[in-house]
């Protein structure tokens, strides 16, 4: 075993891990990063081949558990009614991400305030909005500022991408029915930006961007980390965190690409393995002062897990309008139903997002209410999917449940060994009848826009890609894992910087969040650089 | 290593194929391309890991195949599905029908997003989230 020294050591190159390896970076600080993945290979991404929709359904699948690449370590998830969704690389799960870029709305701090439900966060929009307007112009965000559903903020640096045809459509149905719609803000560039090409409209963003047009953190922040001296690890996954006498991180101990254990001493930690991989890797790493789990006095590490309820929509025009084609992020979005209204039998909400439809494989064998169909009838539904579809892609507001968690499984281990983990999770009838609610107007948008008929799957399944909540935040650390710096209560010099501290999920897209508060963390590090309990060598 | 078919699981996936993927709609029939061959060898050479339970599938097959598809358990249903539905469909003369050239890359218009005066409108709407 080899041990090096670094002053910060980040464990995961994925989106939080990248944002805080790069602010902090700049201010001169000394980091090593441990990556489990490996350096993506654009080249290799299959948007641009001819059996790309048979790709992005086995070896580019978002299920890991489809995947099964070496990089993936298996999460068990037959206790979980919707399976997760994240990649395991340089760039983490923004390699895949369709990077619709979100804010949070101010209410989505403080529901407990508001609707009586969940908690507060201890922090606020106006906190985090610096970092949301950092942030827009280091992703390189297309999109218009003005929405009504949010505060003012700066404009996005590049131009909203072309809502589409579809687009239009629902638009105008929208302004008709008197319902919010506002062009779609995603971090891809609609013109050249910094080393991005524009973006070209092959609707692949799910399997990786060819063009380099998505602001995946690989192309958008790690060059400039690694020219400001950051030493990136790959095939380096961390099965442990050790502390010193005092209680303080001082060490991670990971396995390397050849299976070898290595060791990287360091003064502060930073834990951005996503929602799932940081509390798996706390959990994994119990000892004798913290048997059930480092930093897990509160006992909520794990608990709490939110995975965005999803309903998807199609409506079906009788116009070509090319719907293969068109960015995966989002062409239009609606808060016309984010909030708690008083008429409705749930509260909070879901954020809307309307996108193009996809190729002819996936409309052959998308699930339909109807039985199997094949012969005559299936040619029918590629006929009338293709090219003429558009899909509303609804996402409840997930509200934290203790039962709904991550355990360690120790009967079934990664390639490494290393125990793996378990998803309990249930959608709660809150979030049920939300979605039934969401999808009867999602059809009736549909209906207005022109649409001759629509198909609505009221829960999909197969669509955790925003794991969140599982070392909530808070001020109490009796409930809470992270302080409002996202410091570890437990360990001083702990940092858990990914989705975890997600107090509640709102009903948007979390990475703008996410990216908003590992900057935030990171620059109150390099403010309080010689005042944050590092551990001593 | 891709897995080679015997000419008997060839010849029941040219069955199969034609009963899933008949002439209509403007469509060539699964009969008019070279489906249990290239098409078939295409679509595995992309999905190598599906071969064994697909032969394993096909092997269970005897003649009647619309019994057959519709008693086959969903996992089954969902990997024949896939590959001959894939093959078919990456077929040039198929998606030439379909009016599909692929996912191509495009030069979008950089006149204007959509809808701008309606975003206008909108723009003017009074402030619509909540806060404490
Ligand atoms: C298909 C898909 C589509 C999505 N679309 C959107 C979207 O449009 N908009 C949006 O806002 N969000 C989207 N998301 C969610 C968003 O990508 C994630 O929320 C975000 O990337 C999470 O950031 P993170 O830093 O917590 O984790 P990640 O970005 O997943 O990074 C975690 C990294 O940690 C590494 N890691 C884990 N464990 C270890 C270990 N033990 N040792 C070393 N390394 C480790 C992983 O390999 C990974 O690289 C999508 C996600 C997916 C999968
Ligand atoms: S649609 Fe745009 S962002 Fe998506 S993969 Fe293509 S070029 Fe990249």
């Amino acid at each position: 075993m080899s041990t090096t020294t670094t002053e910060v050591l980040i464990i995961g190159a994925g989106l939080s891990g990248a944002v805080a390896a790069l602010e902090l970076s700049r201010a001169g600080i000394a980091i090593t990063c441990l990556e489990q993945g490996e350096w993506p290979d654009p080249g290799a991404y299959p948007g641009d081949k001819t059996d790309f929709e048979l790709q992005a359904m086995g070896p580019w699948h978002a299920n890991p558990n489809i995947r099964q690449a070496p990089a993936d370590y298996p999460i068990l998830d037959d206790s979980s009614e919707i399976k997760p969704m994240l990649y395991n690389a340089v760039g983490g799960s923004t390699i895949l991400y369709s990077a619709h870029w979100m804010r949070f709305q101010p209410g989505d701090f403080c529901v407990r305030s508001l609707d009586g439900v969940a908690d507060d966060w201890p922090i606020s929009y106006r906190d985090l909005a610096p970092y949301y307007d950092l942030n827009d112009q280091e992703f390189g965000v297309s999109g218009i500022a003005g929405d009504p559903a949010y505060p003012d903020h700066p404009e996005y640096p590049l131009p909203p991408l072309p809502i589409q045809t579809w687009g239009e459509k629902v638009a105008k149905a929208h302004h008709r029915l008197g319902w919010h719609w506002w062009p779609g803000s995603n971090a891809i560039a609609s013109q050249p930006y910094r080393n991005r090409r524009p973006c070209v409209q092959r609707s692949t963003c799910r399997a990786g961007c060819n063009e380099g047009a998505k602001a995946s953190v690989d192309r958008s922040h790690w060059p400039e980390a690694l020219a400001n001296g950051v030493k990136l690890v790959t095939g380096a996954r961390v099965f442990r965190i050790l502390l010193n006498d005092k209680g303080q991180a001082s060490a991670a101990l990971y396995r390397d690409a050849e299976g070898n254990t290595q060791r990287v001493d360091a003064n502060l930690v930073l834990l951005a393995c996503h929602a799932i991989g940081s509390a798996r890797l706390l959990l994994n790493s119990a000892n004798s002062q913290f048997p059930d789990g480092l930093a897990n006095r509160s006992g909520q590490v794990g608990r709490n897990l939110m995975m965005h309820p999803l309903s998807r929509i199609v409506g079906f025009f009788d116009e070509p309008m090319m719907s293969w084609q068109g960015h995966w992020g989002q062409s239009i979005y609606s808060m016309e139903f984010s909030e708690t209204r008083a008429e409705h039998d749930f509260v909070r909400g879901a954020k809307w997002n309307l996108g193009p439809s996809g190729g002819p494989l996936g409309a052959a064998l998308y699930p339909m209410d109807e039985a199997r169909s094949w012969g005559n009838a299936l040619h029918h539904r590629v006929n009338r999917w293709l090219g003429r579809s558009a899909v509303w892609g609804i996402t409840a507001e997930d509200l934290p449940d203790p039962h709904n968690r991550l355990v360690v499984d120790r009967d079934h281990v990664d390639a490494d060994g290393d125990p793996t983990i378990r998803i309990h999770y249930q959608v709660s009838e809150n979030s049920r009848r939300m979605l039934d609610f969401m999808t009867s107007r999602a059809i009736e948008s549909f209906q207005e826009a022109g649409a001759y008929d629509t198909s609505a799957r009221r829960l999909v399944t197969d669509n955790g890609w925003h794991a969140l909540g599982t070392c909530r935040m808070g001020s109490d650390p009796q409930t809470s894992v992270v302080d409002p710096w996202m410091r570890s209560h437990d360990v001083e010099n702990l940092y858990i910087i990914d989705g975890s501290v997600f107090v509640t999920s709102s009903s948007v897209n979390p990475a703008a969040t996410i990216a908003a508060l590992a900057r935030r963390c990171a620059n109150q590090l390099i403010k309080t650089r010689y005042d944050t309990g590092v551990a001593s060598q | 290593m891709i897995l080679q078919l015997s000419e008997d699981q060839r010849n029941k996936i040219a069955l199969l194929a034609r009963c899933i993927l008949p002439g209509a709609h403007g469509q060539p029939s699964a009969a008019e391309i070279d489906l249990e061959y290239a098409g078939i060898d295409r679509a595995l050479k992309s999905r190598p890991e599906l071969a064994g339970n697909f032969c394993t599938i096909l092997d269970r097959f005897d003649s009647d195949a619309e019994d057959f598809l519709a008693h086959l358990s969903e996992t089954d249903f969902n990997l024949l599905m896939t590959l001959i539905c894939a093959a078919y469909l990456m077929d040039s003369s198929v998606k030439k029908a379909l009016g599909y050239s692929g996912q191509e890359a495009l030069t979008p218009n950089r006149g204007g997003f959509g809808a701008e005066e309606l975003v206008l409108e909108m723009m003017q709407q009074p402030k619509r989230y909540r806060d404490i």
